[in-house]
C-alpha cells in the first residue's frame, strides 16, 4: 500500500485515496465539430503507461480534492505531486518524460 | 543385518530445558491422550510421547513426522480444538502446548497412523508434475474435482460462527526490526539508544532465536543469560516496544507491513475470552531491519521423507530448548559445519551418534575435529543415499561419492532418527516482497538480499551472515568476547542419484508439503517448463502455505542440473506474501456479521418497526418493504397499500432519497453539464425530470432538479447513487471546469423526506397548520414552495412517482419523526397508511417510470427511454452529448423502452427473453428482455416494462417470450399503464 503526500493534508495511506485514470486528458470539445475517431481516442484510446505514468487521483475519504501524481507503475515510485490546474512542468522535479 | 530397535515410549531427558517438568499438561491427539510440560511446542511433546506419524503427505498419503521445529514445517500441520475453534492449518512446531489441547492430524483417515488412503502412494505415476492437468482431463475435470477435492487439503474449517473477536491495529513506528535473534537485538539496542522510536517483532513466544538453543558463551555468560540482560536493556528503553508471537506477514510498498499478532491461541479457548483472539497489524515503518534468521535445508536422497528424518539443527533444538531427543539412534548426512554442532550437542545429552556422512572430502574445521575427537566416526566424502523403514526410520545406506558420482556399492547403518543439513537459506522472504533483488553466494551456497528498493535492510543470517561472531561484527557498536571458530566452507550437493539405478526410481523428496520429489522437476523440465515462473506452477513447488521454505533452494538448484544452468540462472520467483498463514477471521477482524457493510437506517425506523414493516436492504439503507397486518400475506399486503394510494392516500418515509445542492452563480450553467435536458431556462420555484448520462452517452442516473433561487437548486438522485453523483460532480467541477463557481453539497442524510401520495394527499396537509397555498392553480405539478408546516421550515416538491397526487416535504433530518406522526395524526379521517417500496415498484410500474439499473443498463441511451427530444434538441454541450452521435447511437433497431402485456394471468419473469420476430421456441437471437414485472392490482391484469429492438414501430404486435417455464406471449404496448393522460398526478 503506497503512502501518498496529498498536496492538501500530507502523508496519508493509500486506502484513503481513488485512483482517477490519466491526467492532462483534452476533452474534445465542441460537440458538433468532433469526429468520432477524436471523439473515440479520447474515451477508450488510454495509454496503458508501463513506467511512468502521469494520473489523477483523489483524496476521497480525506479532504475530496483531486490532483496530479507522476508515478512509475512498475516500482510504484511517486516522483511528483501536483495540484489539478499546475502543469507537470512547472511542478517541482516535474519533466517530460510522460 | 538391522538390529531391530525397540521405540522408547519417553524420549524426555534428564537434562535442564527452557520446559517445566514441574508442571505436566494433559493433551490429545488424534483422539489419544498425552502427557507434555509447560514450555512444550506440540511438536516436542509428541516427540516425547513416542509418536513419529504425525501426518500424511498431500498426494500420496505417505507416513510423515515432524522435519523441524519452526515456521518450516513442511509435515506435521495439524488442526487444533473443537467446533466451534477449530483452526486447521496449524503447525506443530509452532503450536504452545495448553491444559487439554485437542489436536488431529489432516490428510488422513481415520487418522494418521492408519490412514487408508495409504494405497495413493502406489499411485505414483498418476500424480508427476502436472498431474492435474495430464489425468483428469478425460471426461472432465468437473468429472473428478469432487473427489480430489475430498482427498486433497489440509484440514476443516470449522462450520460453526467464529465465537472469537479479531482486531485489527494501525500503527506507525520510525524504526521495525523483524526478529529477535541475536542481530534483531543487537539492532533494537543500538536503535533504541538513539532515541528512535522502535517496534521489535518477534514469532516466538520468547526472544532469542538461535540463541534459545544454541550451546556458546557470550561474554563470559550463556546465550539465554544474554538474551535475558539484552532484553531487560530494552524493557528499560521506553521509546522501545516488543511484541511477541507476532509474524510479519507481509512486505508491500512504502513500508507498509502487515503482521499476525496471536493473543490467545496458546491459551485454551475459554482463558481471557474478553480479549481478540488475534490481532493483525497495519504498520508504516520509517526503516525496515530484516533480521529473520536462515532455515535450514534437507538433503535430497531416495526416501528422505520417513518419520525420524530431521533437520539437523531441529535436533538440537528439542534437546536444549525442549529436553527431548527424536531417538536413540542418531546418524547425521551434512555438506557443512554447523550439523557437527547436532552432534556434539545430542553427544553431551546422552543420545548415540552413529555416525557422521559429509559430502566434504576430509574436513577440517573445528567442529569437525570435536566430534571427530569424541570418538564419532565421519565418513567423509560420503552421502545418504537410501533409507527404509515404512512407519519411521530404521536404517539408513550411504556410499561414497567419486568425481561427482555416487559408488553404487553402499553401506547401511541401523538408526531410528537422521539429521540432514543442506546448509542454510536466509529467510530473504521479506526482502523479495519488498521488491529487493536477490543473487546467489556460491560461498555460503544460498540466496542473499542484492539490491533495496525501499528503506530497508537485511542483517545477520538473512544476510547470508551466519557465525555469531561475524554478526556481532555487522550489527553491533562494540565487539563481544566469543570463541572464533576454524571453518571448513560448505560444498554444494543436490542430487547425485542418477548415476545409480536402484535409487534413480526412488523417490527422492524436494518439497515435502506439495508432495515433490526430484523426478518431477526433472519431468518438468524434459517437458520444457524451464522458466522458474512456469516450473513452480507446473510442479506446484513452493507454493501454498509453507512458500517453499525448505524446498526452493533444492528444487532451483535440481532444475539447474537438468537444464545445464547455474542457480542463479534459473533465479528465484517471487516471494509472495504471506510469509506465514493469516487466520481470515484476522483478516476479517470487526467487519463480520452486521458490520460486514452497516446498513443505514430511517429517520422513521423506529416506527416503522412497531408498525410491523419487513425490512429489506435497498441499497444499503433498511427500508419498509411492505406493512403486514394481521392474517395478511406479502402479497396481500402490497395489493392493500396500493389500492390505499389508488383510492385513499399513502405515506412514504423516502428519505433515501439523493439530495444534492448545487450553488453559486454558476450552478445553473454547471448542472446543465450534468443533465441531458436544458437546466438553465427552468423558472424559479420550478422543477424538473432529468437524466445524467455519463461520457459513453449512457443513463447512469435520474432524478428531478429543482430552482430554489437563480444560483440555488436541488438535484435528487436515486437513492444508491446519491454519494457517486455528487463525488462525480465534484471531480468535474475540480478537473475540468474549476474556473466555475459552484458549490455541491450532499445533503441526503442530513435531509429526511416524506412523501404523500395519493387523491387525498392534498386533504391530509390541509388538515395541518401550513402556510403554503396547495391548490392545483397555485401550486402546480412539478413545482416547489418553501414555508411552515406545523411549525417546521419545510420545502414542499409537488412531484410524484406512483402517478397520484404527489407531495414530497423535505426537512432536517431530526424534525422528520414527529413530523411524521402529526401527518400520520391529521391523516386517520383520510384513510391514510404507509406502505413501503414494493407498493411504490408495482405502482411506478403501471405509471411507466423507469427505474434506474433495472429498465436501463449500461447501454441505454436517452433516446431508448422516450428523452430522444429533450437530449437532441439541447444546443448547448453536456456530459455524453457527442456520444448520441455515433453510428451506434444512431441506429434505428435499438432495443428500447415498451410497456408489455401479458396473455394471461400471471406476470412474466422479469429477465425473460424476447424471441427475435418469427421464432416459437428457444434457441432463438433476442430481440430484447423484460425488465419489471408486476401483478397489478390497479389494472386488473399484468404489467411489465422491457426493452425490446424497434418497439416504438411494433405497438399493438404479440411477441414470444421465453422464459424457464416455457414460451409466453405479450401484446407490445406503450410503456404507460395508468391513467397515460396524467390527469390524477396533475390534479
Amino acid at each position: 500500500m503506497m503512502n501518498i503526500k496529498c498536496p492538501y493534508c500530507g502523508d496519508r495511506s493509500e486506502a484513503e485515496y481513488s485512483f482517477g485514470g490519466p491526467a492532462h486528458l483534452v476533452r474534445p470539445v465542441p460537440a458538433a465539430e468532433v469526429s468520432d475517431t477524436e471523439w473515440a481516442d479520447y474515451l477508450f484510446m488510454l495509454d496503458n503507461v508501463k513506467g511512468v505514468s502521469a494520473e489523477r487521483w483523489c483524496h476521497s475519504h480525506g479532504c475530496g480534492q483531486w490532483f496530479n501524481m507522476l508515478r512509475n507503475t512498475v516500482t510504484h515510485e511517486i516522483l511528483t505531486i501536483y495540484k489539478m490546474g499546475e502543469s507537470l512542468e512547472s511542478a517541482e522535479g516535474g519533466n517530460n518524460g510522460a | 543385518m538391522a538390529r531391530k530397535i525397540k521405540h522408547i515410549y519417553n524420549l524426555r531427558l534428564d537434562v535442564a530445558s527452557q520446559v517445566n517438568l514441574e508442571k505436566p499438561i494433559s493433551f490429545s491427539f488424534d483422539g489419544k491422550a498425552y502427557r507434555g510440560y509447560e514450555g512444550d511446542s506440540l511438536a516436542s511433546a509428541l516427540i516425547a510421547n513416542g509418536v513419529r506419524i504425525v501426518g500424511r503427505s498431500f498426494k500420496y498419503h505417505r507416513p510423515r513426522g515432524i522435519m523441524s521445529a519452526g515456521v518450516e514445517e513442511a509435515n506435521a500441520i495439524v488442526q487444533i480444538g473443537e467446533e466451534p475453534y477449530r483452526q486447521p492449518n496449524m503447525l506443530a512446531t509452532k503450536v504452545e502446548l495448553y491444559d487439554g489441547l485437542v489436536a488431529r492430524s489432516v490428510n488422513a483417515w481415520p487418522n494418521a497412523a492408519f490412514d487408508l488412503f495409504a494405497p495413493l502412494g502406489f499411485a505414483k505415476p498418476f500424480f508427476v508434475a502436472g498431474f492435474y492437468y495430464k489425468v483428469f482431463k478425460w471426461p472432465s475435470w468437473q468429472f473428478w474435482s469432487p473427489l480430489v477435492r475430498r482427498l486433497a487439503g489440509l484440514g476443516t474449517a470449522p462450520k460453526q460462527p467464529d465465537p472469537d473477536d479479531y482486531d485489527y491495529h494501525h500503527a506507525h513506528t520510525e524504526i521495525l526490526i523483524v526478529g529477535a535473534g541475536v542481530a534483531g537485538l543487537l539492532a533494537a539496542l543500538k536503535h533504541g539508544k538513539s532515541g528512535k522510536k522502535v517496534l521489535l517483532v518477534e514469532q516466538d513466544k520468547d526472544l532469542g532465536g538461535a540463541l534459545l538453543f544454541e550451546k556458546c558463551e557470550i561474554d563470559g555468560m550463556s546465550a539465554l543469560d544474554k538474551v535475558a540482560e539484552m532484553e531487560a536493556a530494552l524493557e528499560a528503553m521506553d521509546n522501545v516496544t516488543i511484541v511477541k508471537r507476532a509474524t510479519v506477514t507481509g512486505y508491500y510498498d512504502d513500508n507498509f507491513i502487515t503482521i499476525s499478532e496471536r493473543l490467545r491461541n496458546h491459551l485454551p479457548p475459554h482463558v481471557d475470552a474478553h480479549m481478540p483472539r488475534e490481532r493483525f497489524w497495519h504498520l508504516r515503518a520509517g526503516q525496515v531491519i530484516v533480521a529473520t534468521g536462515a532455515i535450514e535445508r534437507p538433503l535430497v536422497f531416495a526416501n528422505n521423507d520417513r518419520p525420524g528424518i530431521m533437520l539437523a539443527s531441529a535436533l538440537r533444538q528439542y534437546a536444549n530448548r525442549f529436553g527431548v531427543t527424536a531417538g536413540k539412534r542418531i546418524f547425521i548426512a551434512t555438506n557443512n559445519d554447523d550439523a557437527y554442532r547436532t552432534a556434539l550437542d545430542l553427544h553431551a545429552v546422552g543420545a548415540h551418534i552413529v555416525g557422521v556422512a559429509d559430502v566434504r572430502p576430509n574436513p577440517q574445521g573445528d567442529l569437525v575435529n570435536a566430534v571427530r575427537a569424541l570418538g564419532i566416526t565421519v565418513y567423509d566424502g560420503h552421502a545418504v543415499v537410501n533409507t527404509s523403514g515404512a512407519r519411521g526410520l530404521k536404517s539408513i545406506s550411504i556410499s561414497k561419492i567419486e568425481n561427482n558420482l555416487l559408488d553404487e556399492r553402499q553401506r547401511a547403518f541401523n538408526c531410528d532418527v537422521l539429521g540432514t543439513s543442506g546448509g542454510w537459506s536466509p529467510v530473504v522472504h521479506l526482502h523479495s516482497q519488498s521488491g529487493g533483488k536477490l543473487r546467489f553466494d556460491e560461498d555460503v551456497q544460498a540466496f542473499v538480499p542484492r539490491e533495496y528498493v525501499q528503506q530497508n535492510v537485511c542483517i545477520g543470517a538473512a544476510n547470508g551472515v551466519f557465525e555469531l561472531v561475524d554478526i556481532y561484527s555487522e550489527v553491533s557498536e562494540k565487539a563481544a568476547k566469543l570463541r572464533k571458530l576454524k571453518t571448513e566452507p560448505i560444498q554444494a550437493f543436490w542430487d547425485l542419484a542418477k548415476n545409480i539405478k536402484k535409487i534413480k526410481n526412488s523417490k527422492r523428496w524436494v518439497d515435502l508439503l506439495h508432495d515433490v520429489t526430484a523426478s518431477d522437476v526433472a519431468l518438468a523440465a524434459r517437458e520444457n517448463y524451464i522458466s522458474v515462473e512456469h516450473f513452480k506452477r507446473y510442479t506446484t513447488t513452493g507454493m501454498a502455505m509453507d512458500q517453499g521454505k525448505t524446498s526452493n533452494v533444492n528444487a532451483l538448484a535440481i532444475l539447474g542440473q537438468e537444464t545445464d544452468r547455474k542457480i542463479q540462472q534459473v533465479g528465484t520467483t517471487k516471494f509472495r506474501p504471506p510469509y506465514s498463514p493469516v487466520s481470515m477471521g484476522a483478516m476479517a477482524a470487526r467487519s463480520t456479521g452486521a458490520l460486514f457493510s452497516p446498513l443505514r437506517y430511517l429517520p422513521m425506523h423506529v416506527w416503522h418497526v412497531e408498525n410491523g414493516a419487513k425490512f429489506e436492504d435497498y441499497g444499503g439503507w433498511s427500508r419498509p418493504a411492505y406493512y403486514a397486518r394481521s392474517g395478511e400475506n406479502e402479497e396481500q399486503a402490497i395489493e392493500r397499500e396500493i389500492h390505499n394510494v389508488r383510492h385513499h392516500v399513502g405515506i412514504l418515509d423516502y428519505s433515501p432519497l439523493g439530495k444534492v445542492m448545487v450553488q453559486g452563480t454558476d450552478a445553473a450553467a454547471f448542472l446543465d453539464y450534468f443533465y441531458c435536458n436544458n437546466v438553465s431556462n427552468l423558472k424559479l420555484n420550478r422543477a424538473r425530470y432529468g437524466l445524467m448520462l455519463n461520457e459513453d452517452g449512457n443513463v447512469i442516473d435520474d432524478g428531478v432538479f429543482t430552482r430554489l433561487a437563480d444560483d440555488e437548486f436541488m438535484a435528487t438522485t436515486t437513492s444508491g447513487g446519491a454519494a457517486r453523483f455528487a463525488a462525480t460532480m465534484e471531480e468535474w467541477r475540480q478537473c475540468e471546469w474549476p474556473h466555475m463557481d459552484v458549490v455541491i453539497t450532499n445533503i441526503t442524510t442530513g435531509w429526511g423526506c416524506i412523501s404523500l401520495q395519493g387523491p387525498k394527499a392534498r386533504d391530509v396537509l390541509s388538515k395541518l397548520d401550513v402556510d403554503i397555498d396547495l391548490s392545483g392553480e397555485e401550486f402546480s405539478h412539478m413545482s416547489m414552495r418553501s414555508g411552515k408546516l406545523a411549525g417546521v421550515d419545510v420545502k414542499i416538491l409537488r412531484t410524484s412517482f406512483t402517478g397520484e397526487l404527489g407531495f414530497e416535504i423535505y426537512m432536517p433530518r431530526s424534525y422528520a419523526n414527529s413530523m411524521w406522526g402529526m401527518i400520520i395524526n391529521a391523516g386517520q379521517e383520510f384513510k391514510l397508511a404507509p406502505f413501503g417500496l414494493e407498493a411504490l415498484m408495482v405502482m411506478r410500474t403501471e405509471k411507466g417510470f423507469i427505474h434506474i439499473g433495472v429498465d436501463t443498463d449500461s447501454s441505454t441511451i436517452p433516446d431508448d427511454v422516450g428523452f430522444a427530444v429533450p437530449a437532441r434538441k439541447k444546443v448547448i454541450d453536456y456530459i455524453g452529448k457527442r456520444s448520441l452521435f455515433r453510428s451506434a447511437s444512431l441506429r434505428s433497431d435499438r432495443e428500447v423502452l415498451v410497456g408489455l402485456k401479458a396473455v394471461g394471468d400471471a406476470p412474466l419473469r422479469a429477465g425473460s427473453i424476447i424471441l427475435a420476430k418469427g421464432h416459437n421456441k428457444a434457441p432463438a437471437p433476442m430481440d430484447g428482455r423484460v425488465t419489471s414485472s408486476y401483478s397489478s392490482p390497479t389494472m386488473g391484469h399484468p404489467v411489465a416494462l422491457g426493452v425490446l429492438k424497434n418497439g416504438q414501430s411494433r405497438m399493438g404486435e404479440t411477441i414470444k417470450i421465453y422464459d424457464l417455464d416455457g414460451v409466453r406471449e405479450a401484446e407490445v404496448v406503450a410503456p404507460c399503464f395508468y391513467d397515460p393522460e396524467g390527469k390524477r398526478l396533475n390534479g
